[in-house]
């Protein structure tokens, strides 16, 4: 009976331990699902972020603004300008975040901060807060001054057309070998190349001009002109 | 003197001043009709009439005057007064053509930078005078 009992009690003990060992094996096996679960949720933090970023790309895009001017100084910490018809910018570069590029014909490269000079002529993108920008990049650009008026005077010894603009500003335009000169045919109104003997006061001239920074009197050289005749208004 | 006498200056006198008077009325219409306005008045009105019901104010409505584009063309939409000759120039391109309807749509290449952009506006009508409008659009290829 004792046997019996001895017996019994053997056989419950290893059905406990095996009992056991099944909780532990299932205990065990937990870690291997529980790799599953993080990597969805590392996916659905990355997902997340994405999604930050993406907004605050778009927040930076829409609010992004673009101001160009002649650099007036710079510092380490700022930049100031001038624009044409803004009055005076103070600019604000991040070390870290500000790009700074040179804009030639159709390419762009990098540069650095201290590339920037005086007299340049700068296009800054940033948010604009009042007269200062922080400034996301900044380029040095070519500056043109594009306008039309009427030729008052053919200066045929040296080459130099008088233009009154509708504004009452006198220009006086060079016409250099360079420079790109066009009329506007009355009939077909294409654009045809002619000599400078085809200019004649009266006519309306529509002309571009390379700002350098030091120009006076308002005489600059054309790099191109298109001509409308008076005859197209007289037809 | 005699009574009749006295009657006869009286009328005398009326008769002239009545006579006086016609011929001054007289005088002041012929005046009026040498100084008078050839053409009719009513195509005078109707023509100013015409102009103004016709006159279209400049007008751009794409793209905003500091635009930063990323592309290196843009379409230009605007209104102006119908059969003006449109001269629509930048330091890269001249372009120039007559709108049939008040509005037009035109594409339009940029330079990389800053493009200057100028509308000029020599309407058909000379009693219209010309119109113009220069906005700037950047070119820029940044990353944000």
């Amino acid at each position: 009976m004792r046997k019996k009992l001895f017996n019994y009690l053997t056989i419950s003990l290893l059905v406990f331990i095996l009992a056991r060992s099944v909780i532990g094996q299932t205990a065990t096996s937990s870690p291997t699902v529980k790799p599953t679960a993080t990597a969805t949720d590392e996916s659905a933090i990355q997902g997340l972020k994405n999604k930050i970023a993406d907004k605050v790309a778009e927040i930076r895009k829409n609010n992004n603004r673009a101001v160009a001017g002649r650099v007036l100084s710079t510092s380490a910490t700022s930049i100031k300008i001038k624009t044409e018809d803004q009055g005076d910018f103070e600019i604000k570069p991040d070390e870290t975040l500000t790009k700074y590029y040179q804009i030639t014909g159709a390419q762009q490269k990098e540069i650095k901060n201290e590339d920037i000079q005086k007299d340049d002529y700068i296009i800054v993108t940033g948010v604009i807060s009042e007269k200062t920008i922080t400034a996301n990049s900044i380029f040095v650009d070519q500056q043109y001054l594009v306008a039309s008026g009427k030729i008052t005077e053919v200066d045929k010894d040296n080459y130099i057309v008088k233009v009154l603009t509708p504004d009452k500003t006198v220009y006086n335009l060079s016409i250099e070998t360079f420079t790109k000169q066009q009329i506007v045919n009355i009939k077909t109104l294409e654009a045809e190349s002619i000599g400078f003997s085809k200019i004649i006061a009266g006519d309306s001239i529509h002309f571009t001009v390379k700002i350098k920074g030091g120009e006076k009197n308002n005489e600059y050289s054309a790099e191109k002109i298109l001509i409308v005749p008076q005859e197209y208004f007289i037809k | 003197m005699k009574k009749e006498t006295i009657f006869a200056v009286f009328l005398g006198i009326v008769f002239g001043g009545l006579l006086g008077l016609f011929l001054i009325t007289k005088n002041k219409e012929i005046q009026l009709n040498k100084n008078k306005v050839i053409a009719p008045k009513d195509i005078n009105d109707r023509s100013a009439a015409q102009t103004n019901l016709n006159f279209q104010p400049l007008e751009i409505s794409e793209p905003k005057d500091g635009e930063i584009v990323d592309n290196a063309s843009i379409t230009i939409k605007g209104k102006a007064t119908k059969n003006s000759l449109v001269v629509i120039q930048s330091p890269v391109k001249d372009l120039v053509f007559t709108n049939d309807k008040e509005d037009f749509k035109v594409d339009f290449p940029l330079a990389l930078g800053e493009n200057i952009i100028r509308a000029v506006i020599y309407p058909k009508d000379k009693l219209l005078s010309i119109q113009e409008k220069s906005l700037r659009v950047y070119y820029l290829q940044e990353s944000l």
